[in-house]
């Protein structure tokens, strides 16, 4: 926003003061409003697509060259659905859950930076507005679950709740690691905190062991934060239809799940941001076309985390919920205090080589001793009399 | 070596290989199984069956439905509707002129199938069948049920072939003998195209219990008794006998009292049962008039391919009008050979 102010205050000399303030404001806006939904639409049939290969099948291929209409024909089908409201349902409430459960999704974008200088608000404590922003999500799917009067959306929202609470705490504190290694809350400060080192992609902190680990546990963090399988037992269909939007339908539903996936995407842009590197990669400091070099970086490094998430969605099947919540509190939140301690240790060491080397002996010893724990806790394997 | 999560990525490696797969299936159908329907089909299995068609050999004018209306009687939802065509002077054409199947009745069962004898239906394996109105457009006419005896070949090529084989050696048969049936009425089949079941444990006359049958020796003795006391109650009011020779598999004596041809009104005649030989049904009409032995001399359909019903056939045949003793398409030779014994017997050819 700044950046686009200070570039285009010049050419409105003897305009109204108001004017680039306006269309500084304005752009972003229209940006994240247009782009990123955009790149929802997309990833739905981009996800569609792949999980169809994954299963043998072409997925949606019908609708224009390789399906590439198949989101307009969806959200023209949604558009065009009956809207039904639960005769018992709290009806205000019951509207406002699906946009409320958009708007934290959007605002999420505000902070993710895309190039050098070019983020929609330049936020000094952008991390803490993210946390705080994406935990609103959970009042939505609450609200939803509460408002349809209807016990299966109840439990879902209930698990959201739980589910949520539960995984923003090793969240945070692993992004709490990356918030010291750079010294800033401010997301580009953080990026541009992995420049350092000499080496353009050794400076990611997803290279540096604690980074790793803050990744993973970070990675796995937002797969839950936005109820995306593994992690999907707020909508698991084959126990509680599907949780807290059973009750919805038409465009209303399709709001659920635009702030569910725009969450996802904006999650995968924090989780770039963080460890990633965000947008940095060669070629960012060519004069004139850097900047969208270092945009192309950035949205590269976003599909790929968007892919991985789809991936991992084809592959792996929805955890349990006591096993959900023992991972979370069991592994997840031992791992990620360890790794605040290691991110000092890190930092006070001088030799970052060796600093290298002792931080992954600390973290991968902790890995194993919490695995040899956790698989102690076990049932143990059970025999079938009748299967060979 | 195991460690926590290993699991995790060995299935992340299947999907991938499977991801993968697709791009370099090629169409083996191995990683990408997807038929994309109305542009791709899959081969249909040779024994495939939808509905049934109408076999023509060379051009559709030479059908070889007869319009027996066999399968008419058959067709366990009775959805085939058959009318025989007739030329001006009102003379039967052995052929069909209306002959609908309601496809949204047919149950693809394929009985009609077994029952012709004349080979002239068959079942064919094309699907698509959908139309857009619910009533008429779901009935298939003449038109739309003839297809070539190509097309058989093509569809079921070893079904076909052995129909083929049979229907020639039957040809072959028939030019032979140089008998003066109709053309169209080729095969030689059994008179009775759909023989009724007959009862597997009664031999000889009797109700046997089976031996393993739970009784007593008492009760097998009791339940003998009145097992066949039964059978001669039924049989002595005249109203079944019928009912006793298919439970009994054979033909009951005729006993004095219970001569129903001189009885039994016209039309409920009890031997009209196509289940029951020839030879029964001779048994049967022993002590009855010509016209009664003759009529049951009939295949019994009543298809009107000779012009009459079978009763009316017989009258007529009886009566001196009739001449013609190979009228009676699904007898076929066995009927017409018996027609002629008859006609002998009673000193009228
Ligand atoms: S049984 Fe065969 S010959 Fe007789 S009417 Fe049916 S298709 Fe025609
Ligand atoms: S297949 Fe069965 S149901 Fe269909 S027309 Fe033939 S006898 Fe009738």
């Amino acid at each position: 926003m700044e950046t686009i102010y200070q570039l285009i205050a010049g050419w409105f000399a003897g305009k109204p003061e108001w004017l680039p303030l306006a269309i500084a404001i304005a752009v972003p806006i229209l940006f994240i409003v247009g782009v990123y939904p955009a790149i929802f639409a997309y990833t739905t049939l981009v996800e569609r697509k792949a999980l169809g290969r994954v299963q043998n099948r072409y997925g949606p291929n019908r609708v224009g060259r390789w399906g590439i209409l198949q989101p307009l024909a969806d959200g023209l089908k949604l558009l065009t659905k009956e809207d039904i409201v639960p005769r018992d349902a709290d009806k205000f409430t019951h509207f406002l859950a699906p946009v409320i459960a958009v708007i934290p999704s959007v605002l999420l974008f505000a902070i993710v930076p895309i190039a050098p200088g070019l983020v929609p608000v330049n936020l000094n404590i952008g991390i803490l507005f993210a946390f705080a922003i994406s935990t609103a999500s959970v009042l939505a799917l609450f609200m939803g679950g509460w408002a349809s009067r209807n016990k299966f959306s109840l439990l879902g929202a209930m698990r959201a709740v739980a589910q949520v609470v539960s995984y923003e705490v090793p969240m945070v504190l692993a992004a709490v690691a990356v918030v010291m290694a750079a010294g800033s809350l401010s997301t580009l400060d953080i990026v541009k905190a992995q420049t350092r080192g000499g080496l353009e992609i050794a400076g990611w902190f997803v290279f540096q062991p604690w980074g790793f680990v803050g990744f993973v546990l970070f990675a796995i963090g937002a797969m839950a934060e936005s109820a995306r399988t593994p992690f999907d037992i707020p909508e698991a269909e084959s126990e509680i239809i599907a949780g807290y939007h059973t009750e919805y339908s038409g465009f209303k539903f399709a709001l659920f799940q635009l702030g569910e996936y725009l969450a996802a995407i904006a999650m995968a842009g924090i989780t770039v941001t963080m460890f990633l590197g965000g947008y940095l990669g060669p070629g960012i400091h060519i004069p004139y076309i850097g900047g969208f070099i270092a945009a192309f970086w950035f949205f590269l490094k976003l599909g790929c985390m968007i892919l991985l998430n789809i991936w991992i969605r084809g592959t792996w099947p929805r955890v349990r919920v006591d096993q959900l919540m023992g991972f979370a509190w069991k592994v997840l939140l031992p791992m990620s205090i360890l790794n605040i301690a290691v991110v000092g240790l890190w930092h006070f060491m001088g030799n970052k080589v060796l600093a290298w080397g002792v931080t992954a002996a600390i973290l991968g010893l902790a890995f194993v001793i919490l695995a040899k724990i956790s698989a102690a806790g076990n049932i143990e394997k059970r025999t079938y009399r009748y299967a060979n | 070596m195991g460690f926590l999560g290993k699991g995790l990525f060995q299935g992340m490696a299947v999907t991938a290989r499977n991801f993968v797969g697709t791009y370099f299936d090629r169409g083996t159908r191995e990683k990408l199984v997807t038929y994309q329907y109305p542009e791709e089909k899959p081969p249909l299995p040779e024994n495939s069956r939808s509905f049934p068609f109408l076999v023509y050999d060379g051009t559709p004018d030479a059908m070889r439905c007869v319009a027996c209306k066999i399968c008419e009687t058959e067709c366990p939802p009775q959805c085939i509707y058959i009318v025989m065509d007739r030329d001006e002077k009102g003379k039967p054409q052995q052929r069909p002129k209306v002959f609908d199947i309601d496809i949204s009745v047919c149950m693809q069962c394929q009985i009609c199938v077994e029952v012709c004898p004349f080979e002239a239906i068959k079942m064919d394996n094309d699907y698509e069948k959908s139309q857009y109105g619910r009533f008429d457009d779901l009935i298939e006419h003449l038109p739309d049920l003839l297809k070539s005896n190509e097309y058989y070949n093509e569809i079921k090529p070893t079904e076909a072939k052995a129909v083929d084989a049979k229907l020639k050696a039957e040809a072959e048969k028939k030019a032979k003998k140089g008998t003066s049936k109709p053309a169209a009425a080729a095969p030689a089949k059994p008179a009775a195209p759909a023989p009724a079941p007959k009862p597997a444990t009664a031999p000889a006359g009797k109700i046997t219990i089976p031996e393993d049958a739970p009784f007593t020796a008492e009760q097998r003795a009791w339940l003998a008794g009145f097992l066949s006391a039964g059978g001669v109650a039924t049989s002595g009011t005249g109203v079944s006998p019928v009912a006793v020779a298919e439970t009994t598999g054979e033909t009951p004596v005729p006993l004095p009292e219970a001569t129903p041809a001189a009885e039994a009104p016209a039309g409920g005649w009890p031997w009209h049962d196509p289940g029951l030989g020839m030879s029964q049904r001779m048994d049967l009409v022993k002590a009855a008039p010509l016209a009664d032995k003759l009529m049951a001399a009939m295949a019994q359909t009543d298809c009107h391919a000779c012009g009459y019903d079978c009763r009316g056939y017989a009258d007529a045949i009886a009566a001196g009008s009739e001449t013609d003793l190979s009228l009676c398409l699904p007898g076929e030779a066995e009927t017409a050979k018996k027609l002629e014994e008859l006609m002998k017997e009673a000193g009228k050819l």
